[in-house]
């Protein structure tokens, strides 16, 4: 199991930062001209997706993103949906399974601030028992990007009006914990 | 004064002062630093003038308060005032372990590590080369010298939000000042 992508998105819904960490395989050919973008994508993962105001990822991604948004507007409604809120700290933070599209699996993580984490990752079918190992591991992952998120926030020089991450200390930092985390799952 | 006694002097010194919290501490110096950045509109050699003469002002209060708690024997020479400065003072005020480096009979430099004030920090790109945030440490040097009748020129050599390993500040001396009195109390 590895994990495919990161995005956060912020308290009205806009995006503070999407990053891919596998280049998609048999993604849209014409995938940097529907962006209006004239250079192609590297092979290896970009090391910033902020180009020009605007995050560069996959259509795909994209679209999983609003799916997950949706369901995530359903869970947090009026109850029942409230019903996994209510134990403190990352626990309470974690939603779980948001939904799967072919091979990929979306998580989400709501802070108590409306800040939220979607993290996609691919995935084979496992037994009862290992499943719920990796959704701890995924928790846990979570809770660390969080955390990662709000020292960046921490920083002085950060502006308030546009919360975008631009940070290169996060994504250094995020592209150890990905490692780590496609390195111990892959295990299974 | 020897090199130990001044360190270990240091150490006592640090175990009974109360302490502050390291996160209020650098947060308060950030938000600082960026109120000073916005009224400054882009003027960087102005913003760090700024930045030194807050860090002068302290330097003239806190040097009556060290000389007071600390018990540091007479200094015979800039070698011994560069040791009590590095070991003790910056240990008291601090927490910080300093390295000293005498560079000629009337400069010195102090290495340090790491620094408190960067907890969080990540300059922005249009400031990264050219705002030296710790340069408040330099105005506090140079003005707890002053008060002890050493005129020095203080410059951050090294710092590591640039991108260097350390911190590196060297105190150049280039006046010993005289005593004596006012204009308005001089005797004719």
């Amino acid at each position: 199991m590895a994990a495919v992508s990161l995005a956060i998105v912020g308290k009205s819904n806009q995006p503070l930062y999407l990053r891919e960490f596998v280049p998609e395989v048999g993604a849209f050919p014409d995938e940097s001209v529907l962006f209006g973008l004239s250079q192609s994508l590297p092979p290896l993962p970009p090391p910033s997706t902020f180009r020009n105001g605007i995050f560069q990822c996959s259509l795909k991604q994209e679209f999983l993103l609003h799916a997950a948004l949706d369901r995530f507007e359903e869970l947090s409604g009026p109850p029942p949906g409230y019903g996994w809120r209510n134990r403190p700290g990352a626990d309470g933070m974690f939603m779980g399974l948001l939904g799967v599209v072919d091979e990929l699996r979306i998580y989400g993580y709501c802070t108590t601030t409306k800040i939220k984490f979607f993290l996609i990752v691919d995935d084979e079918a496992l037994s009862k028992q290992q499943q719920k190992n990796a959704d701890e591991d995924i928790k846990n992952l979570l809770k660390s990007l969080h955390q990662l998120y709000v020292e960046d926030l921490l920083n002085p020089f950060k502006s308030l009006d546009d919360l975008t991450v631009l940070s290169k200390r996060f994504e250094a930092q995020l592209m150890n914990y990905i490692a780590a985390f496609n390195q111990s799952e892959g295990m299974i | 004064m020897s090199k130990s006694s001044a360190s270990t002097n240091g150490a006592t010194l640090w175990a009974k002062t109360p302490k502050a919290n390291a996160e209020l501490f650098s947060l308060t110096y950030g938000s600082l630093v960026t109120e000073v950045v916005r009224d400054a509109d882009g003027n960087v050699n102005e913003i760090n003038e700024q930045l030194e003469k807050i860090g002068y002002s302290i330097g003239i209060r806190s040097v009556d308060e060290f000389l007071a708690k600390s018990n540091a024997a007479h200094c015979r020479s800039l070698q011994d005032t560069a040791q009590v400065l590095g070991k003790t003072a910056f240990k008291m005020f601090l927490g910080i372990d300093c390295d000293v480096q005498i560079l000629s009979p009337t400069t010195f430099s102090l290495i340090m590590q790491e620094n408190p004030l960067y907890l969080f920090v990540e300059l922005p790109e249009n400031y990264k080369e050219t705002l030296q945030y710790a340069i408040l440490y330099c105005g506090i040097i140079r003005g707890a010298l002053e008060m002890l009748n050493y005129k020095v020129e203080c410059t951050l050599v090294k710092n590591i939000l640039k991108g260097d390993d350390v911190d590196e500040i060297k105190v150049e001396l280039k006046q010993i000042l005289q005593d004596g009195a006012g204009d308005d109390y001089k005797e004719d």
